[in-house]
């Protein structure tokens, strides 16, 4: 091993996700990082170092949002940095947490996730207009959705998947949602398919129960390294693969139909993980489903299924949360089912990986024996894999 | 390439500005705060059992500890000390002001934190720091900063 400290997991904690917070994004943070520290059985004072995560800052509308959140955070008197690549943030926030202890120089960083989209208006959707060129994109009043709905029917006419997967996809996702305590109210339900099809088409053919809401939340994880994790008395889950990549920034200059900046992502982590079966190794799966298509998108990406054949599996039960052979996708409900404050939902991605591998995952349990699972992000100018292998 | 650099007289440009305006909530602390700044006329701190000081303004939290602050919040009494002060000449935009503005930073004993404000009925040549002053409450509170008018200097 390369490096001077293998690192471990040793807690997790989340806040509710809700439409609109009565939290300030300090507070939110403050909430997710408390939670998470209860949950290792630590304190503040057993942290040497401290990693924020938080996307646009046009969503809470504070400049330079990092340094705002820093106390909520618990960075007070502490090494402290912001890390950011806009929807692939969560999952990176414990990419960079890893690299803090991995280089040897701190035992325990505290990794905290906070989102707060609801100050935005008239829509957070808006602040997504400028991200984008300003003279070949935004006079056309871009936001996401329409990009979203150009990558989704691509995928669908490469493969020619009917709407009736992707409702599948959101049916599964907010029933395990159901389950999780953090459920944004509303979003978690156990809706027919017709229900879900029926649904207002917000830029076809992305239709709007097949999109996460907008929501407030936070959560962070506290990261520490073995020394440190031998001392503590419940069993620690390791890292064991990181990995991230970026591929170009002009969607015009993508493969819309397949995630590749994923699959470079995935190969950086299994490679390091000592992964060369993924669908034999990897037990459990997070990927970022933003969108209904997304999930299918990122699993192809993640290399658990074959190009165009995630589909299928869905259709087959591989990606259920009950499943017994297959591989469980997104058991915590995932970002259709709990709600996406962006980092905040990355992090919540994590965490349900570390959960499950501590076999804390409570009624989202999955049934088939899990050793080592992955949480995958994805965001930024849509064009960033972020992907964190665990196992115990 | 300096050449290429300098033909500013060929150069479109385009206006534009990111249409978002912001709604932000007052969050857990800052509502109580606010509320008790309006509904009562109270300056209102957050003690921190562990660090034995009241946060002002009031936090659900306390960042040297990091711990959540008492329920249990007291009213900041007495007046407050000058710590710092500024005379402000000039607005926002950079335009001179009519009457030179006085901006001075708060402090009470027991507190953690302070208050930012106004400071008036008062020449700007004859503030001092360390001297009282008291909050002016203003007609009409709406449970913003500015339900206190500004401060004024005060006896001890
Ligand atoms: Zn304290």
């Amino acid at each position: 091993m390369p490096y001077k400290n293998r690192v471990a997991v040793v807690g997790a904690g989340l806040t509710k996700f809700m439409r609109r917070a009565l939290e300030t994004s300090k507070e939110l943070a403050f909430e997710g990082a408390s939670a998470a520290l209860e949950d290792a059985g630590l304190t503040i004072d057993d942290i040497d170092c401290v990693v924020s995560v938080t996307a646009p800052e046009a969503f809470d509308g504070v400049h330079m949002n990092g340094e705002y959140l820093a106390d909520g955070a618990g960075a007070w008197g502490k090494p402290y940095m912001r890390t950011y690549v806009g929807g692939g943030s969560g999952v990176f926030g414990l990419v960079t947490g890893w690299y803090h202890i991995a280089s040897g120089h701190f035992d325990t960083c505290l990794v905290v996730a906070e989102e707060k989209m609801s100050p935005a208006l008239p829509h957070p959707q808006g602040c997504f207009n400028a991200i984008y060129d300003q003279f070949t994109e935004r006079p056309l009043g871009v936001n996401l959705l329409w990009i979203f709905s150009l990558e989704m029917n691509r995928y669908m006419q490469t493969y020619g998947v009917p709407m009736e997967t992707f409702a599948r996809v959101a049916q599964k996702n907010k029933r395990n949602g159901l389950d999780h305590p953090s459920a944004q109210s509303g979003v978690a339900a156990d809706l027919d398919i017709e229900d879900i099809m029926a649904s207002e088409i917000m830029a076809w053919p992305v239709q709007r129960l097949m999109v996460s809401p907008v929501s407030d939340g936070g959560g962070a994880m506290v990261l520490v390294s073995e020394r440190f994790a031998r001392r503590l008395s419940k069993p620690p889950v390791w890292i064991e693969g990181v990995g991230w990549n970026l591929d170009t920034s002009y969607w015009t200059n993508r493969d819309l139909y397949y995630p590749r900046y994923v699959e470079k992502a995935a190969r950086m982590a299994y490679e390091m993980a000592g992964i060369s079966d993924p669908r034999r190794d990897i037990h459990i799966a997070e990927p970022y489903d933003p969108f209904a298509y997304k999930e299918l998108h990122h699993l192809e990406g993640l290399m658990l299924a074959d190009k165009g054949q995630a589909p299928k599996l869905l259709e087959q039960g591989f990606w259920d949360r009950d499943t017994e052979t297959g591989i469980p996708a997104s058991p915590s409900g995932g970002l259709l089912g709990v709600g996406n404050p962006i980092a905040a939902a990355g992090m919540m991605k994590c965490a349900e990986i570390y959960w499950q591998l501590q076999g804390e995952a409570g009624p989202r349990q999955v049934k088939r024996e899990v050793r080592r699972g992955l949480a995958q992000a994805w965001g930024d100018l849509m064009q960033v894999g972020t992907v964190v292998v665990m196992g115990k | 390439m300096l050449d290429k650099i300098g033909q500013t007289q060929n150069m479109r440009q385009v206006a534009g500005t990111i249409p978002i305006h912001h709604r932000y909530t007052l969050g857990v602390a800052g509502e109580r705060f606010f509320r008790a700044l309006r509904d009562e006329g109270r300056l209102l701190a957050a003690p921190c059992a562990r660090c034995k000081v009241a946060l002002l303004p009031p936090k659900m939290y306390c960042e040297r500890c990091f711990r959540e602050t008492s329920e249990e919040w007291v009213e900041v009494s007495g007046p407050g000390r000058v710590r710092s002060f500024t005379v402000l000449r000039y607005d926002l935009d950079g335009q001179p002001l009519d009457a030179p503005q006085i901006v001075a930073l708060l402090e009470w004993p027991g507190i953690r934190g302070g208050l930012l404000h106004r400071l008036g009925e008062i020449a700007p040549g004859a503030v001092r720091t360390g001297m009282a002053a008291e909050p002016v409450w203003a007609r009409q509170r709406t449970g913003a900063l500015t339900d206190i008018s500004h401060f004024r200097p005060s006896s001890d």
